[in-house]
């Protein structure tokens, strides 16, 4: 179905074949054009919500004709007034419900903003539910309710989209612009063999280490399709093809809107700022928790290696294997014998305090490094935590996973 | 009469549309009521039936009288204007109203769009808001108010406290004493008899000796990294009882520690909570040392490498710990065993004994 | 850094630039008289040589220039020191194929002690204390073996906790007071030792009084410390009251004949300290010995006591001799408790650190010059760093390690 166009279509009703190059060409001039009278926003309306907006900008032209409304239309129309009017009437509510609760904290109800709305909820309605998601909450309904689909038709009936038919018209129109970004790529590729420019060549194929693909959940919103497992893995591998190819970068941006960073955006936050201590010194201050020790590392910039954990230098570790985990951060970020480190650490025993000191310190070297040298120790895994933790004793067992010795009698 | 009304409306439909099983089964049953009649008049034909012509006799309806329902009034929020005083509308403690709550607030756990068609729950009969505690009855206006209620009860802050220290210093006695309100049946709470006072040691005027005893008689009642003192009590049954009580132990203990018994004599080195140089070994062996040094360097006569500092004064015990360099000597000792080894102490141990015998480093 | 530490070495190469010349020379003709297999410590020609050593080899003319600096212990001295010496260092000898010690402020600061010394005082006490490994026991060798050079009699303790821990040895009741017990098997060792420590100068001392071992045997006036020393080796039963003889006449004639005595204990505490029950020494009796009742210790108790002249006690503590719950701390008041403060007191008490970052970085380089540190990334900058800090610059602690790579 993935190529199936309202052009062939109807030349298959006639009967006549003609090769399904043609019908691909043909189709994607369509598309083109269509693309050009119509703007396709896949994401960010223009008042801000993220609702799915496929609608032609030149409106139907006045006709003479008389205007026939199909039945699937004004079932559509019907739904979306509805909707359209709950909103409404939830939305009134809410600016009516801030100005009672700017009144009921004692504020100015104009210059009210959501973040006071969510102080104002959390101090009347306080909860120690763990996820935050379970609290009470009072947000625009708009970020409440979830979207709907805009209509996919005119009121004559005639969808808009020119894959419409294929059921996943935002989809299938995904892949065909992928299949149709690769195909150039590999005329550009052909022609630049043939001039004998491979050199030019080098470097042009996108790194994807920072980032991954979106997930199913992602794609399926971003779309607002009912995406399928089978359908989602096809996606993903032709999006592999097209970043693999040697001149993927030129198409860096297209591809980035499928993918994800990863981490990096927690990374950004998770840099601790720097200090500057009497007498010019820098400092970072970071914390770090493994198995059951919390520790809480301040980094100094510029020292001499020097290390104050509890109150002793490196001896506070008996064994050389504990201060070698404290060593690689060092190592990896270069500042071996560059740093001095004042550390705060509590229970557990000397592997989760060396641990616990290696993020701590790790995440506090973050702001003395430069962007590629994060990227490093990121991939190093210096920066993620390490989840595991003591299981526990089970009844009716020995321990976590240990059953009772099985004696006969 | 209701039927055949829909029967019209699909009708007309129908003439567009295709037509449905029901409606055709019902077009035919009328149809085939048609043909009875027809087949009866001719069989009955003694009278004529008169033929009925719709709309010339009016036919009158008898509206069936509604079932009663229960007619809510919109919610109470609907009609609060937005400037009220919220003190009025929820003068109290009490469980969520959603009624009486004037903002779309919201609450529950949303996993995805098959529950709920992924909406949060509105505050209309939710469950999860009534349970929760809320501070709705707590507002700054209702602080206030509060506030307002409870002043003219209160008295003027005195003059010259205005800061810790000061209180400290003029009530250096703080007693904590707790009562309990509950919404329960009864009214008494045992923990309500306990009273308790806190005082600094400084604040108390002890010599070296009745300090020490005073610390030993209290116990852990005394927090030496505070130096606070506590007496707590909930032997008595009444709180004022208990209060007096922990006074008149505050004076029986101070008392008792200014008294010397024939036992205490008995206080031997290991039993000292401070090392004191004059009473250890470490000052015989000074003095002892010094003496045999003094006797050499008078034997040998010899001006080199001699202690300067003992050359005329006759060495004995009181003239000797004169000394500033045995002084220097004794504090260090002292440093060392009061306040712990250290590199630091132990090199102004170093120090003290390098002058103390006269050795000289050179580097 | 790193380049600062290594100008720092560099300059200090560069004034004993002149030295270096000769150390060229000395490692080249380094006598190597047994056949040696081992390839650990051939020197490579193409090799950088690095500033590690110094060609001072009389440590009495140390100074702070050559801190951090090794210095090779002349063949003939080696063997007054090899004796008292621990197996591990003597091995670790071996496998260099020279014997090198690193010149260090501790002991230089004993030297400097020594040379402004008034001799007719009452004998001054010096306690070396530090962490585990950082080289107390070196340092008091590197002294001692500045003192041998002066001509100072040396009266070395190894290891006394040797003496205070019963290990299935023969204790006997002392044949000079009835309420003391003897070690004959150590006071042997001990005689032997100090025999080979002072090799050519027992001779010449004679004793001053007269010694009455049993109604047969006795010493006169006059007999030389090389006789008592092999009567005790002779007879095993006396070797304690030998042992006791001789220290007694060191005392005497340092006071009256001008000898100069340099007493080096290593782990002084083993003398002041109960053992736990399983390793006390016990008599006969199974009862617990306390270290005061040995004749040994007894002995060498009064060579630290401030009742003589002309000598210099030096001692060092160590956690190794004290019970395992009392290890907590290096310090020496904790080690010694009250009574062994109070026997020493007052004394000089000298810290022995861990290296610094000059001379970790020499030790590194020694082991690098010695192939000891054969794989390439421990000779590298980095390397060397990571070493410092995994080491925490400890010198023990660092030689362990670098034994593995």
């Amino acid at each position: 179905m993935a190529g199936i166009s309202p052009w062939a279509v109807k030349t298959v009703h006639k009967g006549t074949v003609s090769s399904r190059r043609l019908f691909v060409i043909f189709a994607h001039k369509r598309f083109l054009e269509f693309r050009a009278q119509n703007v396709v926003r896949l994401s960010s309306a223009p008042d801000g919500n993220d609702r799915l907006h496929i609608a032609p900008v030149t409106q139907n032209k006045p006709t003479a004709k008389a205007v026939t409304i199909s039945k699937a239309m004004r079932a559509y129309m019907e739904q979306a007034r509805a909707y359209d009017d709950k909103m409404k009437s939830e939305v009134a509510d809410f600016e009516i419900g801030k100005r009672h609760l700017a009144n009921i904290m004692g504020e100015d109800p104009d210059s009210f903003t959501q973040e006071d709305v969510d102080r104002a909820i959390e101090y009347l309605l306080p909860s120690g539910l763990y996820d935050k998601k379970a609290r009470p909450v009072m947000k625009d309904p708009y970020e409440i309710f979830p979207k709907k689909k805009a209509a996919q038709f005119g009121l004559d009936g005639r969808p808009y989209h020119w894959m419409y038919f294929t059921i996943l018209p935002n989809y299938y129109s995904a892949l065909y612009e992928i299949t149709w970004k690769l195909e150039a790529l590999k005329d550009l590729e052909d022609q630049m063999r043939a001039e004998n420019r491979q050199d030019e060549m080098e470097g042009q194929s996108f790194n994807t280490a920072s980032s991954e693909w979106v997930s199913l959940q992602a794609l399926k919103t971003k779309m607002v399709e009912n995406i399928k497992e089978k359908e989602y893995k096809h996606f993903v591998t032709l999006m592999e093809r097209l970043a693999s190819h040697p001149l993927s970068a030129r198409e860096k941006d297209f591809i980035m809107e499928w993918r994800v960073l990863l981490q990096s955006e927690e990374l950004q936050s998770a840099v601790p700022e720097v200090e500057v201590e009497e007498g010019g010194r820098m400092c970072a201050t970071a914390s770090g928790t493994r198995k059951s020790s919390n520790a809480i590392v301040k980094v100094y910039m510029p020292g001499s290696g020097k290390f104050n954990i509890n109150g002793k230098d490196l001896t506070y570790f008996s064994q050389n294997l504990y201060r070698e985990t404290l060593l690689l951060p060092l190592v990896v970020s270069g500042l071996l014998g560059k740093v001095d480190a004042e550390v705060d650490v509590e229970l557990g025993g000397p592997t989760g305090q060396a641990g616990a000191i290696r993020l701590g310190l790790s995440r506090a070297l973050l702001a003395f490094v430069e962007e590629d040298v994060k990227e490093k120790m990121r991939l190093t895994g210096l920066l993620t935590k390490d989840p595991r933790k003591r299981e526990r004793k089970k009844p009716g067992q020995q321990g976590a996973r240990r059953k009772f010795t099985w004696k006969k009698r | 009469m209701a039927s055949s009304l829909s029967v019209k409306k699909t009708r007309l439909i129908l003439g567009v549309m295709n037509r449905s099983l029901h409606l055709s089964s019902s077009l035919k049953s009328q149809e085939s009521e048609k043909l009875e009649n027809k087949k009866e008049s001719s069989l009955d034909s003694e009278e004529f039936r008169v033929y009925e012509i719709k709309g010339l006799k009016k036919v009158s309806f008898v509206r069936r009288p509604e079932r009663w329902s229960k007619r809510f009034p919109p919610p109470r929020y609907r009609t609060m204007p937005t400037d009220q005083d919220w003190t009025d509308v929820w003068p109290t403690a009490s469980t969520f109203k959603w009624s009486a709550v004037p903002f779309p607030v919201r609450q529950g756990y949303v996993e995805n769009s098959s529950e709920n068609e992924g909406v949060i729950p509105s505050k209309y009969a939710n469950l999860e808001l009534m349970k929760g505690p809320n501070f709705l009855h707590l507002t700054p206006a209702h602080v206030k108010k509060h506030c307002k209620a409870i002043k003219h009860f209160c008295t003027q802050w005195p003059e010259g406290l205005d800061t810790d220290e000061q209180c400290q210093k003029h009530f250096p006695l703080e007693s904590v004493t707790s009562d309990y309100v509950f919404a329960g049946p009864s009214l008494t709470d045992d923990r309500a008899r306990v009273a308790s006072i806190k005082f600094k040691l400084t604040d108390l005027e002890l010599d070296n000796h009745a300090r020490d005893k005073f610390i030993r008689l209290v116990g852990d009642r005394y927090d030496p990294d505070t130096g606070d003192v506590v007496f707590e009590s909930n032997r008595c049954p009444l709180k004022s009882q208990n209060l007096e009580y922990v006074k008149f132990i505050l004076t029986a203990v101070y008392f008792e520690s200014w008294k010397r018994e024939s036992w205490e004599q008995q206080k031997e080195l290991s039993d000292m909570e401070q090392y004191v140089w004059d009473q250890n070994k470490s000052s015989k062996t000074c003095v002892s040392l010094l003496s045999d040094i003094k006797a050499r360097d008078m034997a040998s006569g010899d001006e080199q490498g001699k202690l300067s500092y003992l050359s005329e004064k006759e060495v004995d015990a009181s003239v000797v710990s004169d000394l500033p360099e045995v002084q220097q000597y004794k504090e260090a000792v002292e440093n060392l065993f009061n306040d712990g080894e250290s590199i630091e102490t132990l090199n102004t141990y170093r120090m003290a004994v390098e002058k103390l015998l006269n050795l000289k480093l050179d580097v | 850094m790193a380049a600062s530490i290594g100008q720092k070495l560099s300059s200090v190469a560069s004034r004993t630039n002149s030295l270096l010349k000769k150390t060229v020379k000395l490692t080249e003709h380094t006598p190597c008289a047994c056949p040696y297999y081992s390839t650990a410590a051939k020197r490579l020609e193409h090799e950088p040589r690095i500033a590690c050593r110094t060609s001072e080899t009389d440590p009495r003319k140390h100074t702070g220039d050559h801190v951090g600096l090794y210095y090779t212990v002349p063949e003939e001295e080696m063997a007054v020191i090899k004796t008292g010496m621990h197996p591990w260092h003597l091995r670790m000898m071996k496998s260099f194929n020279e014997s090198c010690l690193m010149v260090r402020k501790p002991a230089l600061e004993l030297k400097g002690y020594l040379d402004k010394l008034n001799l007719k005082h009452p004998v001054p006490r010096f306690l070396l204390y530090g962490r585990r490994g950082s080289g107390k026991t070196l340092t008091l060798h590197h002294t001692m073996q500045c003192c041998h050079k002066d001509g100072w009699i040396i009266v070395h303790a190894p290891w006394a906790g040797q003496w205070v821990r019963g290990w299935y040895k023969e204790v006997a009741v002392s044949t000079y007071k009835p309420d003391r017990y003897d070690l004959p098997a150590d006071s042997a060792e001990w005689l032997t030792h100090f025999r080979a420590q002072n090799l050519g100068k027992l001779s010449e001392l004679k004793t001053t009084s007269e010694y009455i071992w049993t109604k047969r045997e006795k010493a006169e006036v006059g007999t030389s410390f090389e006789e008592i020393i092999n009567f005790g080796l002779s007879r095993l039963k006396f070797s304690s009251d030998c042992v006791g003889v001789l220290l007694k006449e060191l005392r005497v004639q340092a006071e009256t004949q001008g000898l100069k005595v340099l007493v080096v204990v290593d782990s002084v505490n083993a003398f002041y300290v109960q053992w736990n029950q399983q390793n006390a020494l016990k008599n006969m009796e199974k009862k617990q010995l306390r270290p005061g009742e040995i004749s040994l210790v007894h002995n060498f108790k009064k060579m630290l006591s401030p009742t003589w002249s002309h000598g210099v006690a030096i001692c060092a503590v160590s956690e190794e001799a004290n019970d395992e719950d009392k290890r907590e701390d290096f310090t020496p008041i904790y080690l010694l408790g009250q009574e062994g403060f109070e026997a020493l007191d007052p004394f000089i008490p000298i810290y022995v650190p861990d290296y610094t970052e000059k001379e970790a970085l020499s030790n590194i380089n020694y082991y690098i010059d010695r192939n000891w540190i054969q794989n390439d990334y421990g000779k590298t900058d980095e390397g060397k760093r990571e070493l410092m800090f995994v080491s925490n610059r400890n010198p023990f602690n660092l030689a362990k390690i670098c034994a593995q790579l």
